[in-house]
């Protein structure tokens, strides 16, 4: 190929490129318009700090935000040490053996189970056998095993990519295998491990069909975990299911509004303790 | 300046698995010198520095014989938490923690149980001091450490290490990834350090070698056998006049 022609391809790649790029953007923004247009109006305080009433669910979602939140919160309080113990042995601690492969190959499966399955396997182990009920907690030990893989693969990956000359020297200082673990490549890995938190967090919060059936559809914010209650995207589907479009518009505006502060809040933790945690922990 | 051994190496095999890399290694290192181990890759120059600060052990299946005295006891009756404090090691590609300058200096410290702030910053302000960086670095203190150059992050390692005040310091390979001038201000500095401390060093570079010891160590092994010293002396005399043929076409490049 010419040195023409190979400028001609790379500019029509870059053209190509470009193209692709502004499509996307373009779909994103409309479809964020569309919705924002016909739910703006939950841009209002009453919206937001009262409780759905009468037949046709007006009012507020703040029961839905506050069961939103706490599921969340409480999925995370469990996902994360178990997916991060789970990450540390796999990298620091497994070997190589078939004992170890079959625990990848269960992770991964685990990972592309449909939602909807752990609902049901939440249902009856956790709802039924159990004896949870519709509770916070049944809901959160379902999305637990949908987010463990999520976390469990993440923080493994940035055990994984902790320089192993950052072990070599803690252990040649002296330190113990779980000093070095605990003091160095925690702190070292702890972008990535957040960054799996995160990512699991959105998943949890936004999840319908694992919650339906195991934190129940109560409209009501629950106080302890053993209480049922309704997420904001149960609610807006059986807003959505009973016809009720104009309020379920209202209430994606609000989950839009929510995931995005989430992400905001994520960014900035990530590049506060990127800095600072490490050099505290150790 | 004393002549006592610090380090007596004798009869040591060491295997990975059952793979025999090291046999019959017999060498003295004496206090205040540098001795330079020298040798082919894959010869088992780190596995043989790994096995003086008991690291190896901790890397995999790994099985050793014969005697280390530190001092004129077994190293494996050292603890060996305290043979590491003891026996210091710097690698070749210099680790940097990810936080900053003090805190990669106080990491040691800190984990033999000093707590105390004036304490830590006594020690800080000494290690650099030992490792020729407390003028240059004396104001970025609370900085990242990933920021510096390669030779001031090598430095810095060393601060960690004397943080401990180490006998022994192992280098291993320790300049390989740095610059020329970097490289002779370590070299500089292994010279001083020689007052406080005992040196082993494992090198690729004849020159630096040739240079820096006191005492060259010279392994390889023949075909399909375990290394082997083939010779042991001191610096000039390897160099200038050895005594086996091999260790004259090694170290002038004409085969390893
Ligand atoms: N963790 C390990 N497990 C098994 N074998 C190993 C291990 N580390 C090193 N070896 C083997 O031991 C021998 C010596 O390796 P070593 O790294 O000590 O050599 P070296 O002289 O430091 O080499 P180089 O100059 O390339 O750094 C090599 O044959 C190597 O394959
Ligand atoms: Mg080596």
């Amino acid at each position: 190929m010419t040195s023409v022609m190979r400028k001609i391809v790379d500019r029509m790649m870059f053209a190509l490129f470009i193209f692709i790029a502004a499509v996307v953007t373009a779909f994103l923004v409309y479809f964020i318009f569309y919705i924002v247009s016909r739910g703006y109006t939950a841009f209002s305080w009453t919206f937001l700090s009262t409780a759905p009433h009468g037949i046709k669910m007006e009012g507020g979602v703040l029961p839905m935000i506050v069961s939103s939140v706490y599921l969340t919160l409480l999925t995370l309080l469990i996902a994360v040490p178990l997916g991060v113990g789970g990450g540390i042995y796999l990298a620091e601690y497994a070997g190589k053996g078939r004992i170890v492969e079959s625990i990848r190959f269960a992770i991964d499966l685990l990972s592309s189970v449909p939602s909807i399955v752990f609902g049901l396997f939440g249902l009856v182990l956790f709802v039924q056998v159990m004896g949870l009920k519709y509770s916070m907690l049944a809901g959160a030990l379902t999305l637990t095993l949908m987010v463990l893989p999520i976390i469990l693969k993440i923080s493994e990956e940035s055990f994984r990519a902790v320089p192993d000359a950052y072990r070599e020297a803690s252990l040649a200082l002296g330190a113990t295998k779980e000093q070095t673990i605990f003091r160095v490549v925690l702190p070292t890995a702890i972008a990535g491990i957040l960054t799996g938190a995160i990512l699991a967090a959105g998943r949890a919060f936004g999840e319908t069909a694992a919650v339906l059936y195991t934190a129940g559809m109560a409209p009501l914010a629950p106080v302890s975990p053993l209480e049922g209650g309704r997420t904001l995207s149960v609610h807006l589907y059986l807003l959505a299911t009973t016809g009720h479009l104009e309020e379920a518009y209202r209430v994606a505006v609000v989950l839009l509004v929510i995931i995005l502060l989430f992400n905001l809040a994520s960014n900035w933790i990530m590049n506060r303790y990127r800095r600072k945690f490490v050099s505290e922990a150790i | 300046m004393k002549t006592t051994t610090l380090l007596e190496v004798s009869k040591v095999n060491i295997h990975y698995g059952t793979n025999c890399v090291l046999e019959d290694i017999d060498f003295i290192a004496p206090a205040h010198t540098i001795t330079a181990i020298i040798g082919p890759s894959g010869c088992g120059k780190s596995t043989l520095l790994r096995s003086f600060n008991r690291t190896n052990e901790l890397i995999t299946k790994t099985r050793r014989t014969g005697d280390i005295l530190l001092e004129g006891r077994e190293i494996n009756d050292y603890d060996p938490l305290d043979l590491r404090a003891r026996v210091g090691m710097i690698f070749q590609k210099p680790a940097v923690l990810p936080t900053t300058i003090y805190e990669n200096v106080a990491v040691g410290p800190r984990l033999y149980g000093t707590r105390k702030k004036s304490e830590l910053d006594e020690i800080v302000e000494e290690s650099l001091t030992g490792a020729s960086l407390w003028k240059e670095l004396k104001d970025r203190l609370h900085k990242r450490a990933e920021q510096l150059s390669g030779g001031q992050k090598q430095r810095l390692a060393i601060a960690r290490t004397l943080a401990l005040k180490p006998e022994i310091i192992l280098f291993d390979e320790a300049t390989a990834s740095l610059d020329p001038i970097s490289t002779q201000k370590i070299e500089d500095l292994m010279h001083r350090l020689k007052e406080t401390t005992t040196i082993i060093i494992a090198t690729h570079n004849m020159k630096q070698a040739a240079r820096a010891s006191d005492n060259t160590l010279f392994l390889m092994a023949e075909e399909g056998e375990p290394s082997r010293v083939v010779e042991f002396g001191p610096t000039e005399l390897i160099f200038t006049n050895p005594k086996v043929e091999k260790t004259e076409l090694y170290i002038t490049g004409r085969f390893g």
